[in-house]
């Protein structure tokens, strides 16, 4: 009962530092909410259009970029300088112009050029393929009115009706299009998902090992030897101080769940599952914090090493930039991070579907991580608390 | 002056001696422009795919679009072709994605075409390889979409004409139709780049994330000497307000550009990030630390004790960052988050870094960046400044 009297306080102290709560809080709820804000709109390729007087044939060649099997994000622009501006600072993939009175000299049988532009080595090179392609199937119908016009009379803009019309009787000439493969991250994971996992575990991570100060102040302002004096064994406040640990981890936790779900959806996949994941993690970083407060002198340098620290480690374990995104040592580097095997746990919920037994494996990693931060943490702790 | 000097020493003295101080002016941010510079890939921007080619038609036509646009791929750089036998060989190295896509062209397809009745080429994407069965796909189209615009003319001329389709007069329109030109063309250009490297951009998004700690220490410390009463003292002797509020603001002015100068020559040293044009890089610096101190003493000056100065502090240096785009590019933003990122120093300074990617980059491309950062700086600074001399004032 000490113990959980000591672990109380430790949540109390918790509430009144209004700082504390702004990065325990707000802080990931408002990265959840950027980065998922940022990736709303997918990876898909975004292209810069200029063109001032496209006319109806300009209009349905812009129009052809949403019915790519992948939609691209367009960007109208009638000012050349901004068009320029934009892809040169990446605003958009690759610009289009098309050319004044588009429409019209294309019917008066005039050729015209459409300008690509792509800023150097970027992907832009590759989209280039796509635009040619869509550019082509508009130049197919535009040459065949021009042909028709030519041996059976009339204009080429008038002929534009017919070619269409015959276009549409004609038996499919076409490329089709699947997909094989499972996916790194299946749809469930995009959005705000991805984003909420990341900072869940980031953060429940560094709350923790800037908690650490916190033991460290028990021990430096000589709380634990004053509970010493009581009838309390070191093994009490050393229970007690791990379960305030543990609370603060597992309450950070919760709040990110719950609100990440309850304001963004995010999908946490099945209850025991994700309970499991989350509280295996909070046990890991608890056990870190310990560890930390038993081993640093003072409440400064546990408070600059663990935000370093906990930034470090959170970027290495795929926090920052997903992990499948890394160089393959540090994929390697990465797996000896508590926080990819969290990872791991939480995309297979939400993702693949995984169930409670199913995430076992990494839940099994992450108790052992913190069984043994917890140990070495205990064994120093008996030598200093006492001291 | 020589009261203010004094004073600047003293700071600068105290500060270095403080480890964390170090840790948070040039470890961390270094730590991390280092770890994102190492976890993403160099080379991101270069696109180069792998693409296996099923050839079961055998005929003419399949001929044509292997040695026209599938070569085509290959000269350009962009594509690495594999032959395989089967449909099903090419879909199990898909789903492996040992290669990106597999382009199928089935049994039959050229005498299809000829023959006037349904065809289609075949192309299977891994569900990972978004980009790359987009440009196959898009390939694919453009070698089919020549032969439906010759099919096209042919076929509407026919209808328009209201002949009897007839063998011989089919082929001698698709000769004809074949020599047409092509009535639009794309000319491509390439852009100068405006964008910074990987290892420049985090290393100029951490040094200005880290300066908002590192620029608050001066007014943060006159607080500090407030409450032990030392600021009493000084002021009993001899020393204007202003030179203490000088003396503060300049240790930490040689504290913060400091540091940012550390970081931008170990980065470039080390993480091989390149900034750029250096007088240009020192200007950006310059203004990034005016306006770091300018919007720190602000918002310290606000308020009354260093734990509340030290928290606000905090949150303004997180929400201006992410604001500012020092954590991910607000360019995939929506358009409010664009336009917000206008108010802050880092999307200023990150801009700036930016625009001197260009070799031939100099001081006359990051005007409009210098100016906003001074600006920021200066308004913020003033009411800072004036606002911390009350603070020494009143005590």
């Amino acid at each position: 009962m000490k113990a959980l009297a000591i672990a109380r306080a430790n949540l109390v102290r918790l509430g009144r530092d209004r700082l504390g709560l702004f990065f325990v809080v707000l802080l990931p709820i408002l990265l959840v909410l950027v980065i998922g804000l940022q990736f709303a709109g997918g990876f898909s390729p975004r292209i810069g259009v200029l063109a001032t007087d496209p006319g109806p044939l300009g209009d349905a060649l812009i129009a052809s970029f949403d019915r790519l099997q992948e939609p691209w994000q367009r960007t109208r622009f009638t000012d050349r300088t901004a068009w320029i501006d934009a892809v040169e600072r990446g605003t958009v993939d690759a610009g289009i112009a098309l050319p004044d009175r588009y429409d019209e000299r294309l019917r008066a049988g005039e050729d015209v050029a459409i300008e690509y532009l792509v800023e150097g080595g970027s992907v832009g090179i590759g989209l280039e393929t796509t635009v040619r392609a869509l550019v082509a199937a508009q130049a197919a119908e535009v040459r065949a009115a021009r042909f028709v016009a030519a041996e059976a009379g009339g204009t080429a803009g008038a002929r534009l009706d017919d070619v269409r019309r015959v276009a549409a009787a004609l038996p499919d000439l076409r490329v089709s299009t699947e997909t094989a493969g499972e996916e790194v991250f299946p749809a469930a994971l995009l959005g705000f998902t991805l984003g909420a996992q990341s900072q869940l575990v980031l953060f429940v991570f560094l709350t923790s090992l800037t908690g650490a100060t916190q033991l460290i102040l028990t021990r430096t302002l000589g709380v634990s030897r004053r509970m010493l004096s009581t009838p309390t064994s070191v093994a009490t406040i050393l229970v007690g101080e791990f379960l305030g640990r543990f609370a603060v981890a597992l309450t950070q936790a919760l709040i990110i769940v719950v609100a990440s779900s309850v304001a963004f959806g995010v999908v946490w996949g099945e209850l025991a599952g994700a309970a499991a994941v989350v509280v295996a993690f909070a046990l890991v970083g608890a056990g870190a914090a310990m560890l930390i407060g038993a081993v640093a002198t003072n409440p400064e340098q546990a408070g600059s090493f663990g935000v370093v620290g906990g930034m470090l480690l959170g970027a290495a374990g795929g926090c920052m930039v997903p992990s499948e995104f890394f160089p393959p040592v540090m994929q390697t580097v990465s797996r000896l991070t508590p926080h990819a095997w969290a990872l791991d746990g939480l995309r297979a919920l939400a993702g693949r579907d995984a169930t409670f037994v199913g995430v076992m494996p990494q839940v099994g990693v992450l108790l052992a991580f913190a069984a043994v931060l917890l140990g070495l943490a205990v064994w120093r702790l008996r030598v200093v608390l006492t001291r | 002056m020589r009261a203010a000097l004094a004073i600047a020493a003293k700071d600068l003295r105290q500060r270095i001696r403080d480890r964390s101080a170090i840790a948070i002016a040039i470890v961390a941010p270094f730590g991390l422009a280092a770890m994102f510079a190492l976890l993403i890939p160099t080379g991101a921007g270069a696109f180069q795919v792998t693409y296996a080619v099923v050839d079961a038609d055998r005929g003419p036509l399949a001929a044509a679009f292997r040695a026209g646009p599938l070569a085509g791929l290959v000269d350009a750089g962009v594509a690495e072709l594999v032959e395989l036998p089967s449909e099903a060989v090419a879909r199990d190295r898909v789903a492996a994605r040992a290669v990106d896509a597999a382009i199928v062209i089935p049994a039959g397809f050229s005498d299809a075409v000829v023959a006037g009745v349904a065809a289609e080429i075949v192309v299977v994407g891994n569900v990972d390889a978004n980009l790359a069965t987009q440009v196959a796909t898009s390939v694919a189209s453009g070698f089919i979409d020549e032969l439906a615009a010759i099919r096209l003319a042919v076929a509407t001329t026919i209808v328009v004409e209201g002949s009897v389709p007839d063998p011989a007069r089919s082929t001698e329109l698709a000769e004809r139709a074949q020599r047409t030109r092509v009535p639009i063309d794309i000319v491509g250009t390439t852009a100068d780049s405006r964008q910074a490297g990987s290892a420049t951009f985090y290393a100029a998004s951490m040094a200005v994330f880290f300066l908002f700690f590192t620029a608050q220490f001066g007014v943060l410390s006159l607080l500090g000497e407030r409450r032990t009463g030392t600021l009493s003292r000084i002021a009993a002797a001899p020393v204007p307000a202003w030179a203490i509020v000088l003396g503060k603001a300049l240790a930490t002015f040689v504290l913060a550009a400091g540091s940012m100068t550390v970081l931008v020559v170990a980065s470039s040293l080390l993480l091989g990030a390149r900034w750029g044009d250096p007088a240009a890089v020192s200007l950006l610096v310059l203004g990034v630390v005016v306006s770091a101190m300018g919007i720190t003493a602000l918002i310290t000056t606000l308020t009354r004790t260093e734990e509340q100065a030290g928290n606000w502090n905090s949150i303004a240096a997180m929400v201006l960052a992410i604001l500012g785009g020092a954590f991910f590019p607000v360019s995939r933003g929506p358009e409010f988050l664009q336009q917000a990122s206008v108010l802050t120093p880092h999307a200023w300074f990150l801009r700036g870094i930016g625009d001197l990617a260009p070799p031939d980059a100099g001081i006359s491309a990051v005007l409009v960046p210098i100016a906003a950062l001074f600006a920021i700086g200066i308004v913020t600074g003033a009411v800072g400044l004036l606002r911390a001399a009350r603070i020494v004032v009143g005590r």
